[in-house]
C-alpha cells in the first residue's frame, strides 16, 4: 500500500507547473482586474478612487449589459442546436472512405485557419447592402434597405450565420475524431442484426461519440461566453446594440470609447460569475455521477 | 454497386461539394480579387479577374514585413502549443485520477480561468511585462498564450482521462508502476485524441490572436498584427488588401492540408478501446 | 518506446524553439542610428503606416535626429483602431510612448485632466506657435493650457461629382431646400444622391452636428457640454437636428445600408460615381489620390453645408478638427528633446510635405493655402471663410459621452430612436456623468 502523504505530494507535482504558469500569467492579472472593479478609474481621472460596490450597482442597472448577456445565452444555445448537429452530419459523411476526402476536410476547417481580417473583409463585401452577394437574400427577408448587417432585425442572425460558417469545421474535426474511434465491429454486428443506416447511426455512432459531443458542447458554451472577434469586426455590437455581446460591451465601455477600466472590470467579473453559476453545478454533477459509477 | 448505393454516393458528393463551396469560396475570392487591377477590383467584385496582376503580390510582399511576422507567429504558436500540452496533460491526469485534497478547488480555478474575456487582463499584463522586462518578447507572449489556454486544455485532458478504464491502471500499479509511470506508459499513449484536440484548439486560438499581441509587443509583430496594419494602409485599394490577405492565408492552409492527414492517422491509431 | 521517441522529438523541438525565441527576429526598421553617442531615447508612436504621409513623418524624424545627434527616436506606426487601443492600454498601465499621435479635443482633455500629458504652454517657442492655425491650437488646449501641437486641420463639407452635376444641370446648392431639390432630381434619374457609410458611427454624426450648428449656432452645444446652468442636450436645435437626419433617411436620399457600410466602402461609392455627393472631412482628399480612378480628383468639387430655414447659425461656420497632432507623455524623461521633436513635426518643412499628400497642414490659413495642391484649394477656401471651426462633437465631448452621441445618431439613421429619445439619452448620460464626478 502506498503511504498516503507521498501520494498527495506526487499529485501536486503533476499539477504544479500548470498551476504556476496559469497563476503568474493569467490568474494574477485576473485578480488584479477583480481588484480594479471596486474602483472608479479611467478617462479623466488621475488616480483610482474607491467605489466599493458602486460599479456593480451600476452594472445591475445597465440595460445594454443585460441585453448583451441575453445575446450570449442565445449564441450558446444556437451554437449547440445548429453548429453541432451540422458538424456531426459532415463528420459522418467524411468518416467513411471516400475519394479525395482530405480535400473536403481541409476545406471545412479552412475558415478556422483564416485570420479574422480575411473573414471580416470577405463577409463585409458579401453582405454589403449596395453590391453584395447576399443582396437577393436580403431582399427576400425585407432587409434590402439597410442590408442584413445593418437591419436590427436580421443583424444577430446574420452574425450567427457567419460565426457558424467559421466554427462548424472546427466541431467537425472534433466529432470526426470521435466517429473514427468507434470500432468497426460494432457497425458490423449491428448490420448483422438487421439495422439500417439510420438505426446504426442512432444506436452505434451516437453513443460512441458522446465524449466528443460533450467536448464540443463545452467548447461551444465557453466560447459563446467570451466571444468577441467576429462580432466586433462585423458590427461592433451594433446597430444600436442589436448584436452586442458581453465581451464587446466590456471592450467598448472599458477600453475603447468609454475608457472606464474599473467599470469594465466589474462587468467582466459579473459575466464570469454568471458563467460559473451556470457551469459549475453542471460540471460538478457530472463529476459526482462519474465517481459514483 | 447497386443503383441505390450509387445514388447515395452522388448525393453525398453533392452535399460535400456544396459545403466545400461555402467554406472555400472566401479564400478563392481573396486570391481572385488580389489578382485584379485597381479599377477592376473596385468596380466588379464578383467576377473573375481579367489580366492577372501578379505585381500586386510583389508590391504587398515588399511592404509587408511578412516573413518576419510569419516566423514569429510560428515560433510563438509552436511554443505555446508544446507548453500547453506538456503542462496540461499531467495536470488533467492528476485531477482525473489522483485523488488529493484541493483537487476540486484547483479544478474550479481552471474552470473560472476559461471564461474570462481577455480585454480586462490587458492592463495588468502590460504592467507585469514592463516590470519583468518581458515587454516586446516572443517568449513572454508565448507564456501568456500558454497560461490562457491551460484551463480548457486541463479540463479536456481531465475529462478524457476519466474515461480511461481503471483496470488498466490498477494492473500497472500492481506491476510496481508509480503514479508518474502509469501516466507516462499507460495513460498518455491512450490520450492521443485528447492531445490532438488540445493541439488543434490551442493552435487555432493562438495563431489568430490579436489583442494580446497588439499590447504586449512593439517592434516585433505576429501575423495578425501585420494583416491589420495592411488593412489600414491599403484601405480602399481592395486589390492590394486582398493580395495581402491572400499571402497571409495560404501558408497556414498549406501547412494544415499536409498536417491533417497525419492528424487523422494519429486520431485513429490511438483509438483502440476495450 | 514510441512515447520516448515522441518525447525526444518534442525535446529537440523545444530546445530549438527556446533558442529561436531568445535570438528572435526584429520586425521593424527603427530609424537611422545617429553617429554621436546616444544618451537619450524617445519612443514615438503614430498611425501613418505607409505611403506619402509615413514618408513625411520619417523625413521630419530624420531632420530631428540630424540636428539632435544625441537623441535616438524609436518610431512605431500602427493602424488607426489598433493604435487607439494600444495607446489606451499603455497609458493605463503607466508605460506610454514619449511622443504620440493625438486628435485633440475631449480625449486629449481627459488625458490632461488625468495628468497623463505634458503641459506645453510654456515649453514651445512662441514664434513657432504663431505659425500654427489658431483654431487648431485651440482644439489642443484644455482649461487654457496647451497639451499638443497640431499638424493637420480638416473641415467637413459636401463633396460632389462635377461631371454628374453637369450631366443633370445641377449647381452646388446654397440652401437646404436647394439640396433637397438636387437630391430629388438625382434620385429620379437613378443616381444615389448622397453616399453615407455609418458603420463607424462618425460619418453620420457629421449630418447631425451640421444640422444643429446651422439651426442653433455653436452656443447650445458648447453650453450643454460644459454643463452650464440651464443648458441641456435636449435643446430644440438638437431635436430638430435629429429630425433633419431622419428627413434624409425617409426621403431615400442616402445610399443603402447606411449603418452597415463602412467608411472605406462609402468612399468607393462616391469615387465609383455610384453616388453624386458625400459629406466628409477634407482628409478624404488624401484617400482620393490613392483610391479614386484616374482624373477623378479634377471632377471632385466641394460646397459648404447649406443654410437651414429658420436657422440662427452663421452660414460660414464649419465643422472640423485636428486630424493629426502630437502630444508628449507627462512621464517623458527627456521633455526638452520631445518638445523639439514635436516642433519639427509641426514645422514648415513637415507642413510642406504634409500638404503634398493632399491634407491640410495646421499652419495659419494663408500659409497653408500657399502650400496646397489645386484640388485642395476649394476646401481651403471654405476653411478660410469660416469665422470659427466647431470641433466634431464626438471629439469635443469626453469619450464616454461622445460614444453615446455616436450611438444615438446611429439609432436615428436606423430608425430605432426618435429625435426626442436621442436627445433625452444624451442629456441623461451627461447628467449621470456629472453626478459621478461630483465628490
Amino acid at each position: 500500500m502506498t503511504p498516503r502523504p507521498r501520494r498527495i505530494s506526487k499529485a501536486w507535482l503533476f499539477v504544479a507547473p500548470a498551476l504556476a504558469v496559469f497563476s503568474a500569467f493569467a490568474l494574477l492579472p485576473i485578480l488584479q482586474a477583480l481588484r480594479l472593479s471596486f474602483f472608479r478609474w479611467g478617462g479623466a481621472r488621475p488616480e483610482a478612487a474607491w467605489r466599493g460596490l458602486g460599479n456593480y450597482a451600476e452594472a445591475f442597472g445597465d440595460g445594454v449589459f443585460w441585453r448583451a448577456v441575453l445575446h450570449n445565452l442565445l449564441l450558446a444555445a444556437a451554437s449547440i442546436m445548429v453548429q453541432i448537429p451540422l458538424a456531426l452530419f459532415l463528420a459522418v459523411l467524411l468518416a467513411a472512405p471516400l475519394r479525395g476526402r482530405w480535400i473536403f476536410r481541409t476545406a471545412y476547417f479552412a475558415p478556422m485557419v483564416l485570420p479574422t481580417a480575411v473573414i471580416a473583409i470577405f463577409w463585409s463585401y458579401a453582405l454589403d447592402a449596395n453590391g453584395g452577394l447576399a443582396l437577393p437574400l436580403a431582399r427576400l427577408l425585407g432587409a434590402s434597405g439597410e442590408g442584413l448587417l445593418g437591419e436590427a432585425r436580421t443583424a444577430f442572425a446574420t452574425v450567427f450565420a457567419v460565426i457558424s460558417w467559421r466554427y462548424v469545421g472546427f466541431h467537425m474535426v472534433i466529432l470526426l475524431a470521435g466517429v473514427l474511434a468507434v470500432p468497426g465491429e460494432l457497425y458490423e454486428a449491428a448490420a448483422l442484426d438487421g439495422a439500417g443506416a439510420l438505426a446504426r447511426f442512432r444506436h452505434v455512432t451516437l453513443p460512441g461519440v458522446r465524449g466528443a459531443l460533450a467536448v464540443s458542447a463545452l467548447l461551444s458554451v465557453v466560447g459563446s461566453i467570451k466571444y468577441f472577434d467576429l462580432v466586433y469586426i462585423l458590427t461592433a455590437g451594433g446597430p444600436d446594440h442589436a448584436t452586442e455581446l458581453g465581451a464587446t460591451w466590456i471592450y467598448t465601455t472599458g477600453i475603447a470609447e468609454g475608457q472606464r477600466w474599473g467599470y469594465g472590470s466589474a462587468l467582466a467579473v459579473l459575466l464570469l460569475a454568471l458563467a460559473m453559476a451556470a457551469a459549475v453545478p453542471a460540471l460538478l454533477a457530472r463529476q459526482r455521477r462519474e465517481v459514483a459509477a | 454497386m447497386s443503383p441505390r448505393a450509387r445514388f447515395a454516393g452522388v448525393v453525398r458528393y453533392a452535399v460535400l461539394a456544396l459545403f466545400f463551396a461555402l467554406a472555400a469560396y472566401p479564400v478563392l475570392w481573396m486570391v481572385s480579387t488580389g489578382l485584379k487591377g485597381a479599377r477592376e477590383a473596385a468596380g466588379d467584385w464578383w467576377g473573375p479577374p481579367g489580366a492577372l496582376q501578379w505585381s500586386n503580390f510583389a508590391e504587398v510582399w515588399k511592404d509587408g514585413g511578412y516573413l518576419a511576422a510569419f516566423l514569429n507567429s510560428l515560433a510563438v504558436s509552436a511554443s505555446a502549443v508544446v507548453a500547453t500540452v506538456a503542462l496540461a496533460a499531467p495536470a488533467g491526469y492528476a485531477l482525473a485520477r489522483l485523488r488529493f485534497r484541493g483537487s476540486r478547488g484547483v479544478f474550479l480555478l481552471f474552470l473560472a480561468g476559461m471564461m474570462v474575456p481577455v480585454h480586462v487582463t490587458l492592463i495588468p499584463l502590460l504592467r507585469l511585462f514592463d516590470r519583468t522586462g518581458l515587454y516586446d518578447t516572443l517568449a513572454g507572449l508565448a507564456a501568456v498564450y500558454t497560461a490562457f489556454n491551460l484551463p480548457v486544455a486541463v479540463v479536456l485532458f481531465a475529462a478524457f482521462f476519466r474515461e480511461v478504464p481503471r483496470e488498466v491502471e490498477e494492473a500497472a500499479a500492481l506491476d510496481g508502476c508509480g503514479a508518474w509511470g502509469t501516466f507516462r506508459l499507460i495513460a498518455l499513449p491512450l490520450a492521443r485524441p485528447a492531445v490532438v484536440g488540445v493541439v488543434v484548439l490551442t493552435l487555432v486560438n493562438v495563431w489568430n490572436e490579436f489583442a494580446l499581441a497588439l499590447v504586449l509587443l512593439r517592434d516585433k509583430q505576429t501575423l495578425p498584427l501585420v494583416v491589420q496594419n495592411l488593412r489600414g494602409e491599403y484601405g480602399g485599394e481592395v486589390h492590394l488588401v486582398a493580395a495581402a490577405l491572400a499571402i497571409a492565408v495560404v501558408p497556414p492552409l498549406v501547412v494544415y492540408a499536409l498536417a491533417q492527414r497525419h492528424l487523422v492517422r494519429g486520431l485513429t491509431a490511438g483509438a483502440v478501446k476495450g | 518506446m514510441k512515447t520516448k521517441s515522441v518525447l525526444a522529438v518534442l525535446g529537440v523541438a523545444a530546445a530549438l524553439l527556446a533558442g529561436f525565441l531568445v535570438v528572435s527576429i526584429r520586425g521593424r526598421d527603427r530609424g537611422r542610428r545617429p553617429v554621436a553617442p546616444v544618451t537619450k531615447t524617445l519612443a514615438f508612436w503614430h498611425i501613418q503606416t505607409k505611403g506619402e504621409t509615413k514618408a513625411a513623418i520619417d523625413a521630419a524624424v530624420a531632420r530631428f535626429t540630424k540636428s539632435h545627434p544625441d537623441v535616438s527616436v524609436e518610431v512605431a506606426a500602427f493602424e488607426n483602431d489598433a493604435f487607439k487601443k494600444k495607446l489606451a492600454v499603455a497609458m493605463a498601465a503607466g508605460s506610454p510612448p514619449d511622443v504620440f499621435y493625438t486628435w485633440g479635443g475631449g480625449v486629449l482633455a481627459a488625458d490632461a485632466a488625468a495628468g497623463r500629458v505634458l503641459d506645453l504652454t510654456d515649453r514651445v517657442d512662441a514664434a513657432h506657435l504663431a505659425t500654427l492655425n489658431a483654431a487648431a491650437l485651440e482644439f489642443c488646449r484644455s482649461e487654457g493650457r496647451l497639451y499638443a501641437l497640431p499638424a493637420d486641420v480638416a473641415a467637413v463639407a459636401f463633396w460632389y461629382n462635377k461631371e454628374i452635376f453637369r450631366e443633370h444641370g445641377l449647381e452646388p446648392p446654397k440652401t437646404y431646400a436647394g439640396l433637397l431639390a438636387a437630391c430629388a432630381k438625382l434620385k429620379a434619374v437613378g443616381v444615389a444622391p448622397i453616399a453615407l457609410g455609418n458603420k463607424d458611427k462618425w460619418p453620420g454624426a457629421f449630418f447631425f452636428s451640421y444640422f444643429a450648428l446651422r439651426l442653433g449656432g455653436p452656443e447650445p452645444f458648447a453650453r450643454a457640454a460644459a454643463r452650464k446652468e440651464g443648458a441641456t442636450f435636449e435643446h430644440p436645435s438638437f431635436v430638430e437636428a435629429g429630425r433633419g437626419v431622419q428627413g434624409l433617411v425617409e426621403r431615400g436620399y442616402l445610399t443603402k445600408g447606411v449603418n452597415s457600410t463602412d467608411y472605406t466602402r462609402m468612399r468607393q461609392l462616391f469615387f465609383n460615381g455610384e453616388a453624386a455627393m458625400m459629406l466628409m472631412g477634407s482628409f478624404v482628399l488624401g484617400n482620393a489620390r490613392k483610391e479614386a480612378p484616374e482624373g477623378f480628383l479634377e471632377k471632385m468639387g466641394c460646397f459648404p453645408f447649406p443654410t437651414v430655414p429658420g436657422g440662427k447659425g452663421e452660414a460660414s461656420l464649419v465643422l472640423g478638427g485636428v486630424n493629426a497632432g502630437y502630444a508628449i507623455a507627462r512621464g517623458c524623461r527627456h521633455p526638452d528633446a520631445a518638445v523639439a521633436l514635436v516642433t519639427e513635426l509641426t514645422g514648415a518643412a513637415a507642413a510642406e510635405a504634409w500638404a503634398r499628400t493632399g491634407r491640410i497642414p495646421a499652419l495659419a490659413p494663408e500659409r497653408a493655402r500657399a502650400l496646397l495642391p489645386p484640388e485642395s484649394q476649394a476646401i481651403a477656401d471654405v476653411l478660410g471663410r469660416a469665422r470659427a471651426i466647431q470641433l466634431y462633437y464626438d471629439q469635443a465631448l469626453p469619450p464616454e459621452l461622445g460614444e453615446v452621441h455616436k450611438t444615438t445618431t446611429q439609432g436615428l439613421f436606423a430608425g430605432t430612436k426618435t429625435p426626442a429619445e436621442a436627445a433625452r439619452l444624451m442629456e441623461q448620460k451627461a447628467r449621470a456623468m456629472a453626478e459621478r464626478e461630483a465628490p
